[in-house]
């Protein structure tokens, strides 16, 4: 079947090409004590990319719950292809053609992407054999429909992020969805990655699929949406054409304020070196590191994931073991060892907070004052409560902070993605001092008003806390943005370091690439 | 708790929550309730006090185990500790007749040091807890019956202070198991809910990953777990031989499946899944009222390991289906 043939099927198929594929009228979801969602009214037309953006809380995923059938609807109605559905279940939604990708890759590591694309729908033998061959070609013909080139027969552990994002999707489109949502894809890609994957989607929508993309990410939604809506407070503020609406709009309708400026104003300060790397290889594959960090100065380190700039971190901080080379502290060599560094007020920020940084079965209030446990504890370890306590708040309420929570004893699960990023950042830079401050990724998956925090964060502990930073991300726009000076990662070594004033987005992408 | 400007109260208490939170202990006060009216004898203060005192070894043994379960590790080894501490405690003061003080000691520092080798083996050999521990338990089992050679430890003359971990009684009517428990209660209520390792225990269980970024010792504070669960171990198996007043190969494995339904069945109490010190005390409290209950009312007597699988069982579905938006399931490696 070639192309024309295809897309004359589609339109035989739904007659009225003009009837909106999905549309959403008032629809209104309430939780005890909040409205998640209130009155949206939201259209996706075939072979539309719609970007859903707003901040964390602002409704996004109800709205797609709502949309995949997880949730219900107090109010309002969903109409596919011009007929009023109710779903009850996700399964009546996936057999309406709508399909969600989810953050969280589901794949099986060990099973290779055409078992992972096939996932409970292989191509049986007799006797209840899986037919591999047949198996492949189903998914390679997927495959070259999309046109895309990725590999099917090696196992997904050894693929990389963004190749399992795109096994992810093909596996979505074997089904033949009519609805396609995106639940921010590109949150753990590299900027090369999140081409290879925007070119893959805007194929998918010359397939006259519809796709929902949900993104925090500016750029990202400017370069690849048709049609942008805006939510803020479970509302719908605004739905508009890609073009007719520029970046500070969007970021207005989305905070309800103005930021005029993204990155807070910056004051170099720095003074002298307080660490420097000398020389420096683990025992895999970082090598030849040469780095220095001054106090008072923020430092970016670039590169792709996997490059080697969270190794280098993990490598200062103790957690992964130094083969060769030198690392000198305030001038003295030292021989990094985690309990060594805290003492020097040396801090990491770790990427993933789920994974690295949070404790789900303590509570907000010992997740904010672990680090302060042993100034906290008399006569045999008890720990004072009173003043722990007071402790936490004074971390939560701090300037700095200002964390958004109900109640210091409440359970962690339930604050926003930026406020969970704050308790981890809240835990080291409320000890009284702080010589470096190692933070990685900081703001991923957090909303632009965070962002806007944590960035002012990092400039004041440098500027007025005197404090060296080390800023690890892969977005190169807030490490221009925020940065006094900056390393480029590739293959586990340092490619180049440039000045504020070399900043160039495209010259730090080639040394990275 | 002090309230506090712009905090909103924790506890917003509805019906169901309070169902939930305290399921267990509506349970133990309705089967207590029920026994009470079919055996007026059941509701005495002498039978109050040997129900908690047939909880207390179960008890004393299952908080070890919750401290382990706690730090995110297992220990099927703890009724076998027992066993071989009780026998050692028998053994040293029957067959070399010494002294009770001396011979608890040294039998409850074996329970500490077979805690320690679990503790090494799994924590710096990366051997998964629930498996090294079969083992071990296995291994105590053999070792057991090698000191009794198999058959039951009976002395003619015990010291005088041999009856006292189990069989005295405290103004003649309390049982001294009690107040041991109690005691236990307190030192671990205290150590868990409120000293700093005790936090390090909840946070190296919740993610380990995270502990070490905040500079703690993650293999440190789950040895010391299961040399806690030795420790507990090893007082339970003296406290066993006491209230024998004799040694048998098996003497402690009874504790075995009680101790884990314990805790188990305290993972549902205030906290949703998660075991915790009170709910396990609650957990072999119910248990003690069950068995207390099936001999007053002259159950079969296969009824017993019946009831007890079934509580097991049920208590672990609960565990399993509270977890929201997860697919149901317990993780114990």
């Amino acid at each position: 079947m070639n192309e024309s043939e295809r897309k004359q099927e589609r339109s035989q198929s739904k007659p009225d090409n003009h009837t909106p594929l999905l549309e959403v009228r008032g629809v209104t979801k309430r939780f005890p004590g909040v409205t998640a969602l209130d009155k949206v009214d939201l259209t996706v037309h075939r072979g539309e990319i719609h970007a859903i953006v707003g901040e964390n809380g602002a409704g996004k995923s109800t709205f797609c719950n709502i949309v995949t059938g997880i949730m219900t609807p107090d109010e309002g109605e969903v109409f596919i292809s011009g007929e009023m559905r109710q779903f009850t279940h996700p399964a009546q939604a996936l057999q309406s053609g709508i399909r969600m990708v989810y953050q969280e890759r589901n794949l099986i590591h060990f099973l290779t992407g055409a078992q992972n694309i096939c996932l409970g729908e292989e191509p049986i033998k007799w006797g209840g054999i899986v037919n591999e061959k047949k198996l492949f070609q189903k998914a390679d013909e997927l495959r070259k429909r999309i046109g895309i080139d990725i590999p099917l027969n090696i196992q997904v552990s050894a693929m990389s992020a963004a190749q399992r994002q795109m096994i992810e999707i093909l596996r979505a489109l074997l089904y033949k969805p009519v609805l396609l949502i995106l639940d921010e894809p590109t949150s753990s890609l590299t900027e090369s990655d999140v081409e290879i994957l925007f070119t893959t989607v805007r194929q998918i929508k010359e397939e006259g699929i519809a796709i929902i993309f949900i993104s925090h990410k500016m750029e990202e939604v400017f370069s690849i949406a048709d049609v942008i809506s805006i939510f803020r407070n479970g509302k719908k503020i605004v739905t508009k054409k890609n073009g007719e609406m520029d970046r500070n709009e969007c970021i207005r309708h989305m905070v309800n304020r103005d930021i005029s400026n993204l990155f807070p104003e910056i004051h170099p300060s720095g003074t002298e070196k307080i660490l420097e790397l000398e020389n420096v290889s683990d025992s895999s594959f970082l090598h030849d590191i040469n780095l220095y960090l001054r106090k008072g100065e923020v430092v970016g380190l670039y590169g792709l994931v996997g490059s080697g700039r969270t190794e280098v971190a993990e490598l200062i901080y103790g957690l992964r073991p130094m083969k060769e080379g030198r690392i000198l502290f305030g001038g003295e060599e030292t021989i990094p060892n985690t309990k060594r560094m805290l003492k020097e007020n040396v801090f990491l920020v770790p990427e993933d907070r789920r994974e690295k940084g949070l404790f789900f079965n303590l509570n907000l209030r010992t997740n904010l004052n672990i680090s302060f446990l042993n100034a906290l504890v008399r006569l045999f370890g008890i720990v004072k409560k009173r003043e722990a306590i007071d402790l936490a708040r004074k971390i939560a309420n701090s300037e700095q902070l200002k964390l958004k929570y109900s109640n210091i004893n409440q359970n962690i699960d339930e604050l926003s993605g930026g406020n969970k990023q704050k308790i981890v950042i809240g835990r080291w830079i409320s000890h009284e001092e702080v010589n470096v401050l190692i933070m990685d990724e900081p703001t991923q998956g957090i909303d632009v008003g965070a962002k806007y925090e944590v960035y002012t964060i990092i400039r004041h502990h440098a500027e007025e806390r005197q404090a060296g930073v080390l800023f690890i991300s892969s977005e190169l726009p807030e490490l221009i943005g925020v940065c006094d000076r900056m390393y480029v990662f590739k293959d586990g070594t340092i490619a180049g370091e440039l000045s504020r004033e070399e900043f160039d987005g495209e010259k730090i992408l080639h040394l990275a690439l | 708790m002090r309230a506090h400007e712009g905090e909103t109260k924790v506890f917003r208490m509805d019906f169901r929550t309070y169902i939930r939170k305290y399921g267990v202990l509506i349970a133990l006060l309705v089967m207590f309730g029920i026994f009470s009216a079919i055996e007026p004898a059941y509701y005495s203060v002498e039978n109050v006090l040997t129900i908690v005192r047939q909880a207390s070894i179960v008890g004393i043994l299952a908080i070890g185990l919750t401290a382990v379960i706690i730090a995110g590790e297992f220990d099927m080894s703890f009724a076998a500790i027992a066993s071989i501490t009780g026998v050692m405690s028998v053994f040293l003061m029957g067959n070399f007749y010494m002294p009770a003080i001396p011979a608890w000691l040294i039998s409850w520092a074996i329970g500490v040091g077979i805690g320690a080798i679990n503790g090494l083996i799994i924590v710096y050999l990366g051997v998964p807890s629930i498996i090294e521990t079969i083992g071990m338990m296995t291994v105590l089992a053999g070792l057991t019956k090698f000191v009794t050679k198999g058959a039951t430890l009976y002395y003619a003359t015990f010291p005088d202070l041999f009856p006292i971990l189990g069989r005295a009684f405290v103004f003649k009517i309390v049982p001294t198991p009690v107040i041991i428990f109690l005691l236990v209660i307190l030192v671990f209520v205290i150590f868990l809910e409120h000293t700093k390792k005790g936090r390090y225990l909840h946070a190296v269980g919740g993610n380990p990953t995270a502990s070490i970024h905040v500079g703690i010792e993650v293999r440190r504070i789950k040895f010391l777990a299961l040399v806690i669960s030795g420790a507990t171990a090893g007082l339970g198996g003296i406290m066993i031989g006491s209230l024998l007043g004799s040694g048998a190969p098996g003497m402690g494995e009874g504790n075995l499946i009680p101790g884990i339904s314990a805790m188990f069945l305290g993972a549902v109490f205030l906290r949703d899944g998660m075991p915790n010190i009170w709910g396990t005390i609650v957990g072999a409290l119910l248990l003690a009222v069950l068995e207390n209950g099936f001999i007053m009312v002259n159950m079969p007597f296969f009824m017993k390991e019946i009831v007890l699988g079934s509580v097991l069982i049920i208590s672990v579905t609960i565990v399993a289906v509270l977890k929201k938006g997860e697919i149901p399931g317990v993780k114990l490696l």
